[in-house]
């Protein structure tokens, strides 16, 4: 067995390697994964694609679908509304605090000269 | 393929319908008020929760005031104009700038005097708890003439074109 281990040394220590990096192997290695990464992501979008339209034409999920957009939209329509009459609401309370108001009438029309001058 | 597509289709345009009607019949009020020929007015009715009686007492005030405070702003505005022109002119206080800044002054108290008699008036067309929040709205006017004065374009009222014009 001893005989054999120092056999085994002689061999490994008379072993030379001398690699040969093949050319572009890098530039290789990173095509390799991005090919690989372009295939996954491909195959995602299409599978949900897929399972998209397999499931849009049933109509249980269709009409689903059509009632959460609807709700959806009513509300951010419901939203946007309340933010635009708040400000309209501000800029009539303004309108008439400065309709009363002589100074406010005058800064208005003295803007009003500097802008058309 | 072409069927789902036209679903989705069909789900997005009825979504941006209902986005639509939504928008326009909640700012419907709101068109109506601005569309109204005495906009202020109709909007103190609504934001007061005015009755007929009371806003007809307070149109008639306020028809009878908006002349004087035309008037009084045409004053405002050549007492400034005469004031900067002076200050520009001079180099000291001499009697008829001084004379033009006491003109100046009394002529701020006389405008804060007629607009808080007139807010006073529409004040005792008013219940008295609207009454208190009117004039608190409009204790800061008289206070400041002028203050706090703020271009007052309204915002569009179309869904597609929202910018604010402050």
């Amino acid at each position: 067995m001893r005989d054999y281990d120092a056999d085994l040394r002689r061999q490994l220590a008379t072993w030379q390697v001398a690699p040969v990096i093949p050319p572009r192997f890098q530039a290789g290695v990173w095509q390799r994964i991005a090919t690989r990464q372009a295939t996954r992501e491909a195959s995602v979008s299409g599978r949900l694609s897929a399972w998209l339209g397999a499931a849009l034409i049933q109509p249980q999920y269709a009409s689903a679908l059509a009632a959460l957009v609807v709700t959806l939209s009513v509300g951010v329509g419901q939203l946007h509304a309340r933010e635009i009459n708040e400000r309209q609401t501000r800029s009539l309370a303004a309108s008439y605090r400065s309709s009363v108001d002589p100074f406010a009438r005058a800064a208005t029309a003295n803007r009003d000269s500097a802008v058309s001058r | 393929m072409k069927r789902p597509l036209l679903l989705l289709l069909f789900v997005l345009l009825a979504g941006a319908l209902a986005y639509r009607l939504s928008f326009h019949a909640a700012t419907r009020t709101t068109k109506t008020l601005m569309a109204s020929p005495d906009a202020e007015l109709a909007w103190l009715q609504r934001d007061f929760q005015l009755g007929d009686a009371e806003v007809a007492r307070i149109r008639q005030l306020r028809e009878a005031y908006l002349p004087v405070c035309a008037g009084m702003c045409e004053r405002i505005e050549a007492s400034q104009a005469r004031l900067e022109n002076l200050i520009g002119t001079n180099h000291t206080l001499n009697p008829e700038l001084e004379a033009a800044l006491r003109e100046s002054s009394e002529l701020r108290q006389d405008c804060q005097r007629r607009m808080l008699e007139h807010l006073y008036a529409v004040s005792a067309a008013m219940e008295p708890a609207k009454a208190t929040r009117y004039l608190a709205m409009m204790k800061a006017q008289v206070a400041a003439p002028g203050a706090g004065q703020t271009s007052v374009a309204p915002p569009s009222l179309s869904p597609r074109n929202e910018s604010s014009p402050r």
